[in-house]
C-alpha cells in the first residue's frame, strides 16, 4: 500500500465519511480505489465489532469482592479526612491516649487510693534495708521512746 | 444517601475517594465494567485473564481510591491504569515467551461473502493479537473506547501525530492480515 498517513491529515475522517468518488483529485491520486475501499470497510467493521462489547459477562462475584475491599479501605479514608481538617495526626493520637488513661483511672475500683505498686515498693525497700544489716528498730523514734521510758 | 445515577463519573469517584461510598463505586462499576472487560479481552485474547484483570483493576480502585486526581477525566484515568496493566502483562509474556492463544480459522480466506459477525469478530481478535503492543493499544483506545487523539496521547504518553500514525499503520496491518477484498 503506497499511501502514507502523512498524505491524509484527516484520513480517518475521510475514511469514515467519504466514499472514493467524493475525494478530491489530490486525495484520489494518493490511493487507489481498491485500497481506499478496503481500508474504509475495515475501519467501519473494526469500530462496529469493537464497540459491541457483548462477548463476555463479568463474573458475578467481582463486584461483591470490590465492595468488600472498599469496606476495608473506609477506615483509612476516614482517618485521612481528619487530616483534611488540618488536625495533625499526632495531636489526635495524643488526645485519644489521654482519654484512655483517664478512663482507665476512673474505672479502677477505689480510684483515689495509693496504687498497689507503690505499696509494694515501700514494703520491699524496708525488707531490703533490714536484710542489709541496718536495724531500723534501734534508730527509730519508737525505739528511743522505749529506752527513755525505761 | 445521594442519588448516584445522575452524577458524573468524576463526582462519583470523588465520593469513593473521600467517603468510600459503596453506592458511587457500584454506579461506576455498572457504567464501565463491560467496556473495560472487553478492553482487556481484546488486549489479551483470553477471556479468563480478562476477567482477572477487570477484578484486579477495580480492587486497585477500591484499595487506593485517593490516587484519583481530582479534575482529571475518570475514563482517561482508569484507562491509563488498564493500559499499564496490559503493558506489564505484555512485558511478562515476552519474558516468559508465553504463546498467544491460537485461533483455528485461516482468516486470509475471509472475504466479503463471509458476513458472519462472529467469524469476523474472531478474525479481528486474531488480527489484533498479531499487532505490536503499541499498535494494538491505540486501536483499542480509539475504536473500542472511542477516545480522542489527545486523550490517547495522554494515556500512551506520546504526541497526537504519533498516535495518528500508529493507528494508520495498525489499520494497514489489519487490512493486509484479514485479506479484506474490496
Amino acid at each position: 500500500m503506497q499511501v502514507s498517513h502523512n498524505m491524509f491529515d484527516d484520513w480517518e475522517d475521510l475514511l469514515l465519511h467519504k466514499t472514493y468518488s467524493q475525494l478530491s483529485e489530490a486525495e484520489r491520486a494518493a490511493i487507489s480505489e481498491a485500497e481506499y475501499a478496503a481500508l474504509r470497510a475495515l475501519l467501519h467493521e473494526t469500530r462496529a465489532t469493537l464497540q459491541a462489547n457483548d462477548l463476555l459477562e463479568a463474573r458475578p462475584e467481582t463486584l461483591p469482592l470490590v465492595q468488600a475491599r472498599l469496606a476495608r479501605t473506609r477506615w483509612r479514608l476516614r482517618l485521612a479526612r481528619v487530616g483534611n481538617y488540618h488536625l495533625p495526626l499526632w495531636q489526635v493520637a495524643a488526645a485519644v491516649a489521654l482519654l484512655l488513661v483517664l478512663l482507665w483511672g476512673i474505672e479502677r475500683p477505689g480510684g483515689g487510693a495509693v496504687p498497689a505498686t507503690a505499696l509494694l515498693t515501700d514494703s520491699t525497700s524496708y525488707d531490703t534495708a533490714f536484710h542489709q544489716g541496718v536495724n531500723l528498730h534501734e534508730d527509730s523514734v519508737f525505739a528511743r521512746f522505749v529506752q527513755e521510758a525505761m | 444517601m445521594s442519588d448516584t445515577t445522575t452524577s458524573s463519573d468524576e463526582e462519583l469517584m470523588r465520593q469513593v475517594a473521600e467517603r468510600g461510598s459503596h453506592a458511587a463505586l457500584s454506579t461506576l462499576y455498572a457504567r464501565h465494567h463491560r467496556s473495560l472487560l472487553h478492553f482487556f479481552y481484546r488486549g489479551l485474547g483470553d477471556s479468563e485473564q480478562a476477567q482477572d484483570f477487570l477484578q484486579e483493576l477495580f480492587l486497585k480502585l477500591a484499595e487506593r481510591p485517593e490516587r484519583y486526581e481530582a479534575g482529571r477525566s475518570f475514563r482517561t484515568w482508569v484507562l491509563t491504569i488498564a493500559a499499564n496493566m496490559l503493558k506489564n502483562e505484555y512485558r511478562r509474556r515476552s519474558v516468559r515467551a508465553r504463546p498467544l492463544p491460537q485461533l483455528s480459522q485461516t482468516y486470509a480466506l475471509l472475504d466479503d461473502e463471509a458476513s458472519d459477525r462472529s467469524l469476523w469478530a474472531e478474525a479481528l481478535q486474531a488480527g489484533l493479537q498479531e499487532l505490536s503492543d503499541a499498535h494494538r493499544e491505540v486501536i483499542l483506545l480509539r475504536y473500542q473506547q472511542e477516545l480522542s487523539l489527545r486523550e490517547i496521547g495522554e494515556i500512551v504518553q506520546c504526541a497526537e501525530g504519533t498516535v495518528k500514525s500508529r493507528i494508520f499503520y495498525a489499520l494497514q496491518h489489519l487490512a493486509a492480515r484479514l485479506g479484506r477484498k474490496p
